[in-house]
């Protein structure tokens, strides 16, 4: 009887084969695409023009193998802090930076463990600040989401979904469509924006801060040296989830080999009680704790939070430079790690170049300064000056090496557009294209609003005398824009 | 875990395989092993409810084979009655705090409803009716028929099966159907896209209206009872879609439950498209038992009106489902005593019963009444559904159905706009189905078109649907009868 019903079902076989091909593909098909439509959606991790978190994570995965000596983890902290270009053109060092927002140690020590797969670093800097603070969902999903599937990201994802199962979907994580799919309703330039400036990560992970903070006056450093414990200042004791991870990376260098380095950028958030437990921690655990905010150290770097920070706690480019400096003889020095040529870091050199260019550009407060940083083969300029603008004569001097044909009471619309060599010009209106024609733009000034609008976006338009927007041609944005 | 999960799913597919490798007459095992761990999952192992979900397995099998034994009248009589009784015993004291929860005597007591219990209560019930009634053979296997009450695509919402047509099914052991497979597919994607498109997105204005009555008065009960008779129809039928796409899946065939009940022409005609597999058993084991309407007029309205207080009280224990049944009972009742005076009064009109506008116009007053009808079922209480009803008539306020107000409610303009669009869909699929089976056209194309169409709407539902994170997920609304 059994065999004759298996015979007799033998013939259905075929048919049970090519419908169950057709479901399984059918199956996979919409996996893919509602995989990859997820990943698409969750990439709105945009910062700036110079960092997306998800092409760090890129970037960190198209290195060559075994070609790191130093990573760098943590928050935005980290981020602003660590400087891999600057590290290797001073000292040959090669890094990267795979800091995110508000990166908690979860996310750091799993990286770390993805990173060992391809890399064998000799040092891991990790800025301690999120150790006091509560990462949030989105950040954590910034963080993990590019991580390719593998098993540092399931057991991330198991650790976090023990934390909190409704929160942390394993699901959500595999299709990431379940937690970003509202995101239609918001589509934007950014939103589908996966690579920075210029298509690539050149500065490997490192997000230049370009702002100057100037309102620190009340910030005093602590008067005590980095590596021991503040007098009468308490303790303050972060979560123990978060604990458990930096013990864990703790426990991974060691087994590696690596020195794992802490340290806490110039923040005026940051307290003597974080200060002492981390120093308490780093003693008890045999590791180095950095504290740029103890006298020691920031006297000895000529740090000043006004003017190299961004912010109460992010360095900004300036900053950066003497961090990543202090770390990079350091690192040579007591930590004997020695410098190699590599191509992957000289490539990038004269794109960094351009972001401090940029920088430049950014941080000019007059329109001779203006004039005269933009004064580059990848700069498009467009001007609008009102009759009632009382120019320098270090202004009018520049406007006459770029081109522009203007006097005081006159009114002009300007393109100055460095890569063709072209200079337009129109007294209340003009409009045409750039970015190799590309975008149009249109200045006007029509009484009593002057109005740039770049790519159909206003960019300027109020009631000032002088306005100024620089286009970078190069990396594909706008540097600045400013009113007088 | 729930009919939308996609461990739900996984479980199905990865069944899907050794249930075709099986050779027909095992086939039913894994079924029952199927239905029984996922079971299980619904009732989120809870022994109390799993307990009392065999216990009722159990009575009605050993009911059922003894009706089927006995010769003696009275005997079978007992046996129906006590069988019914101790099967459907765990649904009575549920019912009861109910009610009494509704009158506002909150009773020390809480009893746990395994899941489906009001389901698979009218299920067995019917199945003993059935035997004595010698309409259909015991169940000879207890396994198999475990497998018939627990069936896991329609266990926690229906329909409510038949044995004569479902459990035949197993008996015999299903075979691959071609068809049933591929429409099975289009069913599962279509019962998402009516939850998560409609159900759920109309949910979210239907909770704010109905969750602040005092603040959403006038037009906005209007559109709450709108969208909610929209909401609870797509909900149902959602479910009841996916159920039979599953059960489409392993070749086995369930009942429709709904045919476009809001083109019904009268209340009578919407019960025969509501819920079908509902009306028909109040019709087959309440209302034809009590005479139907061959015992006079005063009779058949009687009749009615028990018939729909059972199907209120079967809603729920509270007043307001019974309050909501009688009003269904004088809403036909009301039909057919001014039955002839309507058509009278189309003749004096001039117009043809059967032209579009009058069926139009007969839909459109239908569906008025079963939305006012609604509005009391969904309400917190019967006061409040009053009320809500009442401040339709009396408070002015239709400008807020156009000034941007309906956005600030928990849905945004553009998920209003999905939503808009969805019904529309769903309206123009009513009327397309009405005529041709549109799974049947889709599955009927080559393969890449058939492929694009399903992934297109896979795509769609995945992006624009209400669900995931940021949403509570709404339960499907039956499951909780």
């Amino acid at each position: 009887m059994w065999l004759r019903i298996s015979f007799t079902e033998v013939s259905d076989l075929k048919t049970y084969l090519k419908t169950g091909g057709s479901f399984l593909a059918f199956l996979l098909v919409m996996a893919m695409l509602l995989s990859g439509l997820g990943n698409r959606m969750s990439r709105p991790d945009f910062v700036s023009n110079y960092y997306t978190a998800g092409s760090v994570f890129d970037g960190m995965y198209g290195l060559q193998k075994d070609t790191l000596d130093v990573l760098f983890l943590g928050s935005s902290h980290g981020y602003n802090s660590y400087d891999p270009q600057h590290l290797y053109d001073v000292y040959r060092l090669r890094s990267y930076n795979l800091s995110t927002s508000r990166q908690g140690p979860i996310a750091s020590y799993y990286w770390l463990k993805e990173v060992l797969k391809t890399q064998s670093p000799r040092a891991v800097v990790f800025e301690v600040c999120f150790l006091f603070h509560d990462t949030d969902e989105p950040s954590l999903r910034i963080a993990l989401n590019p991580m390719h599937l593998s098993g540092n990201k399931l057991d991330a994802i198991r650790d976090l979904s023990a934390q909190d199962p409704e929160l942390y979907d394993p699901l959500s994580f595999l299709f990431p469509l379940i937690r970003y799919h509202e995101r239609w309703k918001e589509p934007s330039a950014a939103f589908f924006q996966k690579k920075i400036a210029g298509g690539q990560n050149w500065l490997k992970g490192f997000f230049p801060g370009f702002h100057v903070f100037n309102e620190a006056e009340d910030y005093v450093p602590f008067d005590q040296a980095s590596m021991e414990k503040i007098p009468d200042a308490g303790t303050e004791v972060p979560d123990e989830f978060r604990l458990r991870y930096l013990d864990k990376m703790a426990d991974l260098c060691r087994e590696e080999g690596i020195a794992l380095i802490l340290s806490s950028s110039p923040s005026t958030q940051w307290s003597a009680e974080q200060h002492n437990y981390m120093a308490d921690y780093a003693s008890a655990r045999g590791l180095s704790f950095y504290d740029f905010n103890c006298r020691e150290i920031y006297d000895a770097l000529n740090y000043d939070i006004n003017t190299e920070n961004l912010d109460k706690g992010h360095p900004n480019v300036y900053g950066a430079a003497k961090i990543t400096s202090f770390f990079g003889k350091l690192l040579t020095g007591e930590y004997g790690l020695t410098g190699t040529d590599d191509a992957q870091w000289v490539k990038s050199k004269p794109y960094v170049d351009m972001v401090y260019e940029d920088f430049a550009v950014f941080n000019a407060h007059t329109l001779a300064d203006y004039l005269m940083t933009a004064r580059k083969d990848r700069y498009t300029i467009f001007l609008t000056i009102d009759s009632e603008y009382q120019a320098s004569p270090e202004s009018m001097a520049e406007l006459e090496k770029a081109g522009v044909r203007w006097a005081p009471g006159q009114s002009v619309c300007a393109c100055i557009d460095y890569p063709s060599g072209t200079v337009l010009q129109e007294e209340t209106l003009l409009e045409g294209t750039y970015n190799r024609g590309l975008f149009k733009y249109s200045l006007s000034l029509e009484n009593p609003r002057a109005s740039i609008i770049l790519n159909r976006r206003q960019k300027v338009t109020n009631d000032k005398h002088l306005h100024i927007c620089v286009f970078d041609n190069v990396f594909g944005n706008l540097v600045d824009s400013s009113s007088y | 875990m729930t009919y939308t999960s996609f461990y739900y799913y996984l479980t199905c597919a990865a069944m899907l395989p050794v249930y075709y490798i099986l050779p027909r007459r095992f086939r039913w095992i894994l079924l029952l092993c199927g239905s029984l761990f996922l079971y299980y999952h619904f009732c989120l192992g809870n022994p109390v409810m799993l307990l009392t979900f065999a216990f009722s397995v159990l009575i009605s099998y050993g009911a059922g084979l003894l009706l089927e034994k006995s010769e003696n009248d009275a005997a079978r009589k007992k046996i129906l009655a006590a069988g019914i009784a101790l099967s459907v015993l765990p649904l009575l004291p549920v019912k009861f705090l109910e009610f009494t929860r509704g009158l506002g005597l909150a009773l020390p007591l809480t009893v746990l409803a395994p899941v489906g219990l009001s389901f698979y209560s009218l299920q067995i019930a019917a199945y003993l009716a059935d035997i004595y009634n010698r309409k259909i053979r015991a169940g000879k296997n207890p396994l198999r028929y475990a497998l018939f009450v627990s069936w896991f695509p329609q266990v926690i919402q229906g329909p409510i099966p038949r044995y004569a047509q479902l459990g035949s099914q197993f008996d015999k052991g299903p075979s691959y159907d071609d068809d049933l497979f591929h429409q099975g597919i289009c069913l599962i994607i279509w019962g998402f896209f009516l939850k998560f498109m409609i159900a759920d997105k109309a949910g979210l204005l239907v909770n704010t209206i109905f969750g602040k009555p005092d603040i959403y008065p006038g037009a906005y009960v209007f559109l709450g009872g709108v969208l909610y008779s929209i909401q609870l129809y797509t909900d149902f039928m959602s479910c009841v879609c996916m159920a039979k796409g599953v059960s489409g899946l392993f070749g086995v065939r369930i009942a429709d439950n709904f045919r476009h009940p809001y083109f019904a022409s009268s209340i009578k005609d919407f019960w025969r498209r509501w819920h079908m597999s509902l009306s028909q058993w109040l019709r087959d084991y309440i209302y034809f038992p009590l005479g139907g309407s061959r015992k006079g007029m005063k009779r058949t309205y009687l009749n009615i009106v028990i018939v729909f207080a059972v199907s209120g009280l079967w809603h729920g224990g509270s007043p307001k489902f019974l309050c909501w049944g009688m009003l269904h009972a004088f809403y036909q009742i009301a039909g057919s005593l001014t039955l002839e005076k309507r058509n009278a009064l189309l003749e004096k009109l001039r117009l043809d019963p059967g032209s579009l506008s009058v069926r139009i116009f007969r839909a459109i007053a239908t569906s008025f009444l079963v939305m006012l009808a609604w509005i009391i079922f969904r309400a917190a209480t019967l006061t409040e559904g009053l009320a809500m009803i009442s401040s339709m008539f009396s408070v002015r306020n239709l400008w807020v159905l156009f000034d941007g107000s309906v956005f600030e409610m928990g849905l945004d303009a553009k998920d209003c706009v999905v939503l808009f669009l969805s019904v529309l869909t769903l309206l123009a699929s009513s009327l397309i189905g009405a005529k041709r089976k549109i799974s049947a056209w889709i599955c009927s194309q080559q393969l890449p078109v058939r492929w694009a169409i399903l992934l297109c709407a896979v795509v769609i539902i995945a992006l624009t649907g209400t669900y995931g994170y940021g949403y509570v997920a709404q339960d499907f609304i039956y499951g909780g009868f």
